[in-house]
């Protein structure tokens, strides 16, 4: 019941918000975000004190489809959903529309909508439903960056949606595939579809591995499907772009995990190495142009496709330690990228550029922003005791073991990461003022507050990386034992 | 067949209304007649009779597509038939559009070949009309000539193929023709399958594919689009539903020919369609290519007909017919005040009717078949039924191309929302607003639960 309610009223709230006008839609839909995350902290109660079965629907939608309406939480699942709930919440209210801006009642709206979709995806265990839930997602991030991008968005929209569309159609063909492959009458359901597909000869599952591969390493996305990213990200409202890599990027990490990993054990024998031969390369690869960006969104983004290379990496090492440490490193991703990408729109909407070489000196302007970015920062270059820490080191941990020269390549991506974010941080935070610089405008108690919220939040999953690795632990286990039982 | 008892009635009375001043009633009284029509279709839903020396067949087939034809025209009425009952002559072109209807049904349930071309014949020729009813635009009498024009080759081949089968076995009945080929499978005379193929043609005229397709454009373009609405629906319910039923009589022997026939035009028309669809800057060419390309999908569960193909292509032809119908209201209701509409005319429509913009969209996202909608669906059962038959290299053919078709139906999308308003802000019609609304409804409603009209 529990997670039909969890798609269900961000449903209801975006149709009530996007009745209500500018001034009542924000507090509703930030009420509406958290009163989700306290569903959620629920479910992880329950879930706690297994009762499971309040988190598992499962009822007959489609007959012709043999499709069910089957939606569970478990523990991978739980750490993305709670993930998302915490993260909406952050994301609506840094929503910052002075009068220009066009409707908030439907960009409200809309991401509230988003988010049902994103739980959707996370709780999936259908194959059908979950490639509905994942489409529909496309739908709400498709009409934010649309309406509220920034220049050529048009253009940019449309390439990201061609792009992601591509990938997912090959998923679908990929599910069609192997759905016609159960036994009749045939099912969608995510057991069906493992059992149908492990039962295939190796040619077939290496056409499905890369098939299912490329939907993923779209919406990662990992080197070489990776070029509509920084645009997107750089085009979006900043919302889009913390939906987009804070969330919409995971869709794609936990895709691996639950959809292809224990899918096609012999395809992955087989192009296993192959998609962490691409990861590693597009950590260097993005690491190296993070390097010499000169806009700050840019980079952040190029940041986002290295950590994400890394978590790919990790994860297909398919071994306890590299998912662990890939679900970990997802969600603490998730709360540093929004933490930098509100940064940015601080600093952009009062310095009115994104130029690294235009900025400097904020630090004596504002030293609260300068260490409230250090925090965040560091989260971002995995210092011990901030979020990324633990998990970057179970990654790269794993990758090691998997090949040591792949490890050390791996690893490479803390040196750099170091690298870029402090240039970064130089560039921007310290110095001296550049002549002719705008006043800064002190931060406002909101945004003081937000700050504050995602430091501590990196400082806490930081201190306890436990919390998140506790909730997944027993399905990972599961899972590795069922990626381990290879083909029989 | 209390159906075109009643439509024929109401068409008869649309014709004795105009010598009277009935602009108000009419309209009114031709819906009550199509819902009582509905309401007797469903009275006597699931019974089979045959009709006139069987060779008009009522089965449960035929009432599907019966009902959905009455639905779309019900809402067709809706939307045009008080403005239509204003033109000149609006009365007869009201009662032309019913009796092509009655022909839309005879091409549904016939059993009997001689039907079918009347079907066809009768379906069409109110239609040659209805093209060039705008009588003072050069364009309206040029889709008119070319419609029939084209047609009349297209329903001479139609004919002759029903010869040569008439040759060959001996009867125009399709169960007699059907138990000839079993009868005589290891020795049919050549003349059949040459016949089957020339029918085929013909009735591949009619669903606009390629390579039968070059009046397609140039006809929805110059027609009214109210009649162009109409044309887009029934005509390609009417023959898709005739062409299954042709060919789940005739095909099962000589499959391999007729196969290949089908198998080329859905290939060449997903091809073709979508590809040219990115040229044209007038909305309506631009859904007459589409309009091709979806008939190319449509195609596809033709190829190799199993148990659940009738139900798909219901499915995927109302999922279509929907969108389509929807679409051409709009450009209806814009064209009142701008002429005519290209797809610079939607810019700024997101802000200044957001409504409408949304519902629009829905129907678009559903051509391109984006899920949940209606359209995704209707593609995801004609994909699996692809995979069914083996022909994985043709679905993933039509998966790229609904790719390219994702990018001309976004180019409306893009426009509405992203450019600035161009023209003076427009009023619609709140009629033709409330249809489209209605449609795009439906649209997500028959996505999320396709079993409503699976049961049927």
């Amino acid at each position: 019941m529990i997670t039909v309610s969890l798609v269900l009223w961000p449903v209801i709230a975006a149709l009530i918000a996007l009745g209500l006008n500018t001034k009542t839609a924000r507090p509703f839909s930030i009420f509406a975000a958290v009163a989700e995350l306290g569903l959620v902290a629920f479910a992880s109660y329950q879930s706690k004190n297994g009762g499971s079965s309040l988190l598992e629907v499962n009822v007959p939608w489609m007959s012709y489809l043999h499709t069910n309406f089957h939606l569970g939480i478990d523990g991978i699942s739980m750490v993305l959903v709670l993930l998302t709930a915490l993260l909406v919440p952050f994301i609506l209210w840094t929503i910052h529309h002075d009068e220009n801006f066009d409707k908030p009642s439907s960009y409200y709206s809309l991401i509230l909508f988003m988010q049902a979709a994103l739980m959707g995806v996370f709780m999936a265990k259908d194959g059908f439903l979950f490639y509905i839930f994942w489409e529909l997602a496309l739908i709400p991030i498709y009409f934010i960056c649309l309406r509220w991008g920034s220049f050529d968005k048009g253009r940019i929209t449309l390439k990201f949606f061609i792009y992601t569309l591509t990938g997912s159609l090959f998923m679908l063909l990929a599910f069609i595939y192997i759905y016609q492959h159960t036994p009749a009458p045939h099912s969608f359901d995510i057991q069906a579809l493992y059992d149908s597909a492990r039962s295939m000869d190796a040619k077939e599952q290496g056409f499905i591995f890369l098939a299912l591969f490329m939907a993923f390493a779209i919406k990662m996305p990992i080197f070489p499907l990776h070029t509509w990213q920084p645009e997107t990200y750089n085009m979006a409202p900043t919302q889009g772009t913390m939906l987009l890599s804070g969330i919409m990027l995971k869709m794609g990490t936990y895709g691996v995990i639950r959809w292809l990993l224990p899918m096609v054990p012999l395809g992955l024998e087989q192009y296993g190495t192959l998609a962490i031969i691409l990861s590693v390369i597009s950590i260097i690869y993005a690491s190296c142009i993070a390097l010499v960006q000169t806009d700050l969104q840019r980079l952040f983004a190029y940041s986002s496709i290295a950590h994400v290379g890394l978590i790919s990496a990790g994860m297909f090492t398919h071994t306890k330690m590299g998912i662990q440490g890939a679900l970990l490193q997802m969600f603490s991703h998730g709360i540093v990228v929004v933490g930098l990408f509100y940064i940015a729109d601080i600093l952009y909407r009062r310095t009115r550029t994104q130029d690294l070489a235009h900025m400097g000196g904020i630090r004596l302007q504002s030293s609260f922003l300068a260490s409230a970015f250090m925090i965040i920062m560091l989260g971002s270059i995995a210092l011990p005791l901030t979020s990324g820490f633990v998990g970057e080191f179970l990654l790269i941990n794993s990758v090691f073991r998997w090949n040591a020269i792949a490890g050390v390549v791996a690893g490479l991506s803390i040196i750099l990461g170091a690298t870029y974010m402090l240039r970064c941080y130089q560039r921007t935070m310290l110095g001296d003022l550049r002549e002719g610089q705008f006043l800064f405008e002190p931060l406002q108690p909101r945004e003081k507050f937000i700050l504050i919220a995602l430091g501590l939040l990196v400082l806490l999953f930081g201190l306890f990386p436990s919390w998140i690795l506790n909730l997944s632990d027993h399905t990972v286990d599961s899972l590795v034992n069922i990626i381990n039982l290879k083909s029989n | 067949m209390n159906t075109i008892y009643i439509l024929s009635g109401l068409g008869m009375l649309s014709l004795a209304g105009a010598m009277f001043d009935l602009k108000k009633t009419m309209p009114l009284v031709l819906l009550v007649g199509l819902v009582t029509a509905v309401a007797l279709a469903l009275v006597h839903w699931g019974t089979t009779a045959m009709y006139f020396n069987n060779m008009i067949s009522m089965d449960r087939y035929s009432s599907i597509y019966v009902l959905v034809l009455l639905l779309i025209l019900f809402v067709w009425f809706f939307a045009f038939s008080s403005d239509t009952a204003e033109h000149e002559y609006g009365f007869e072109k009201m009662s032309l559009v019913l009796f092509s209807a009655i022909g839309g049904i005879f091409m549904i349930s016939f059993n009997h070949l001689v039907i079918l071309f009347l079907g066809i014949e009768t379906l069409s020729i109110p239609l040659y009309v209805l093209a060039a009813s705008h009588r003072h635009d050069a364009k309206s009498i040029e889709s008119g000539i070319k419609y029939f024009v084209l047609s009349s080759i297209a329903t001479g081949f139609l004919l002759f193929g029903i010869a040569l089968i008439y040759g060959a076995t001996g009867s125009f009945h399709l169960d007699v023709i059907q138990a000839y080929i079993a009868a005589h499978s290891v020795k049919i005379p050549a003349l059949l399958p040459v016949g089957i193929i020339l029918t085929l043609v013909g009735l591949c005229f009619k669903v606009s594919a390629v390579p039968f397709h070059f009046w397609t454009p140039d006809v929805y373009e110059g027609a009214p689009t109210e009649f162009t609405a109409f044309m887009s629906t029934t005509v390609k319910i009417a023959a898709f539903a005739g062409l299954y039923r042709f060919l789940t009589m005739t095909a099962d022997p000589v499959t391999h020919p007729v196969v290949v026939i089908i198998l080329i035009c859905s290939v060449l028309s997903i091809v073709t369609g979508n590809l040219l669809a990115n040229y044209p800057s007038s909305a309506k060419r631009l859904l007459a290519y589409s309009s091709i390309a979806q008939a190319g999908y449509l195609l596809i569960p033709l190829i190799n007909i199993q148990a659940e193909t009738q139900r798909v292509l219901v499915y995927g032809l109302v999922a279509y017919s929907i969108a389509s119908l929807a679409l051409f209201t709009v450009i209806y209701a814009m064209e009142k005040s701008l002429g005519r509409i290209e797809i610079k005319s939607f810019n700024g429509l997101g802000k200044s009717h957001p409504l409408l913009a949304l519902s629009i969209s829905i129907c678009l996202f559903s051509l391109a078949g984006i899920p949940p909608l209606a359209g995704f669906m209707g593609k995801y059962m004609i994909f699996t039924q692809a995979m069914t038959a083996g022909l994985t290299w043709l679905t993933i053919l039509a998966v790229i191309f609904s790719l390219v078709g994702v990018y001309y139906y976004f180019k409306i999308v893009i426009a509405m929302y992203l450019q600035p308003a161009t023209n003076v802000s427009h009023t619609f019609d709140q009629r033709l607003v409330l249809s489209v609304l209605v449609l795009a409804l439906l649209l997500i409603i028959l996505g999320i639960f396709p079993d409503i009209l699976f049961h049927l």
